[in-house]
């Protein structure tokens, strides 16, 4: 009866069922047993799962570009009726799971980001092309000598480009239309290989 | 043993902690959805944003994991703060769940342990608990 008091079944139906949720949960998130591996081991399946994906989102949507990074796949989608780009994807090697990629594409997107839409976004900002370039042009002198900065691509409230260092593109920069704030994507890894689609 | 006698030190620090958990772990939540730490660097013409702390693979840590993490937080605060809820109503079973709170300030610490601060009063919490002794009759 006293060893009853000291731990009641409550008490232990609690603490069971709470060390079997805990476990559950290491194991689903750290398990590759659980993950159906190489999902998007190539551009091709990457590109398969991206248009899949978006042909759930918006009939309005395709994608422009891929870029294999060591750490998933980059995939920049366009919209097809005013072919300004829309939004940046991200895409997980290892499990094949496709979200939106964080920095400008959620912060400074003004039609599909996450902080404050616009009313009527439009991919007119007081930020030039010419000046975004400047201005991450500027940044690598000061940081990463001898990059260069590629072509603007322009996005709802922003651009994004590609930086390249002895003709290898390395990195990639975005710069926000409003402000002309610089945001380096460091979360990509080693850059792999890239395919442009029409 | 009283009515009104219970481990009140206990429940409130077991509270405090397992309430700090359920914050660390929304907070993480939120930065996972939308990406919001950065480090600030500014210099002539804007502000240079390196990187995520624990965001999508800069750190070889992907998505998945740091959501398990904030799950394990999340379960992790709920039962220690049902632990203290049941220290409070049950003092007579102050061992079984002063353990419960113990154990699962601890395991808190996957999770952030709710800035560290939580996880820490969580087990100071537990311990109390568990060596909380009621006041003899007199």
């Amino acid at each position: 009866m006293a060893a009853r008091q000291r731990f009641p079944i409550s008490a232990a139906l609690v603490l069971i069922v709470g060390l079997i949720t805990v476990a559950a949960i290491i194991s689903f998130s750290l398990a590759p047993v659980f993950y159906p591996t190489r999902l998007a081991s190539s551009v091709e399946q990457a590109k398969e799962l991206v248009d899949r994906y978006l042909s759930k989102l918006s009939p309005d949507l395709r994608v422009k570009e891929i870029m294999e990074f060591s750490n998933h796949f980059y995939i920049m989608v366009q919209e097809k009726s005013t072919e300004i780009n829309a939004i940046e994807l991200l895409l997980d090697k290892n499990t094949g799971t496709i979200f939106y990629e964080p920095g400008p594409n959620m912060m400074w997107n003004t039609k599909y980001g996450h902080m404050g839409r616009m009313t009527s976004p439009t991919a007119s900002m007081p930020v030039s092309a010419e000046e975004a370039s400047g201005y991450v042009q500027r940044w690598l002198n000061q940081n990463i000598r001898g990059a260069k900065v590629e072509e603007p691509e322009t996005f709802y409230g922003y651009y994004t480009m590609d930086v390249s260092k002895e003709g290898h593109i390395f990195g990639m920069l975005s710069v926000n239309g409003y402000t002309g704030d610089v945001w380096y994507h460091s979360w990509h890894g080693k850059f792999m290989e890239m395919v442009e689609y029409e | 043993m009283s009515l009104e006698e219970r481990p009140t030190t206990a429940i409130v620090l077991s509270l405090i902690g397992g309430s700090l958990m359920l914050l660390s772990v929304a907070m993480m939540f939120t930065m996972l959805m939308y990406g919001w730490v950065g480090f600030g660097m500014m210099d002539g013409f804007g502000r240079m944003m390196g990187g995520y702390m624990g965001m999508m693979g800069n750190i070889g840590i992907p998505f998945g994991f740091m959501g398990g993490l904030s799950l394990i937080g999340t379960v992790s605060g709920i039962l220690v703060i049902i632990g203290a809820v049941m220290l409070s109503s049950r003092p007579v079973e102050h061992e079984a769940w002063g353990l419960i709170i113990l154990i699962f300030s601890i395991i808190s610490f996957l999770g952030m342990g709710g800035f560290l601060i939580g996880a820490i009063l969580g087990i100071i919490g537990g311990a109390f608990a568990l060596s909380w002794k009621p006041a003899a009759k007199t």
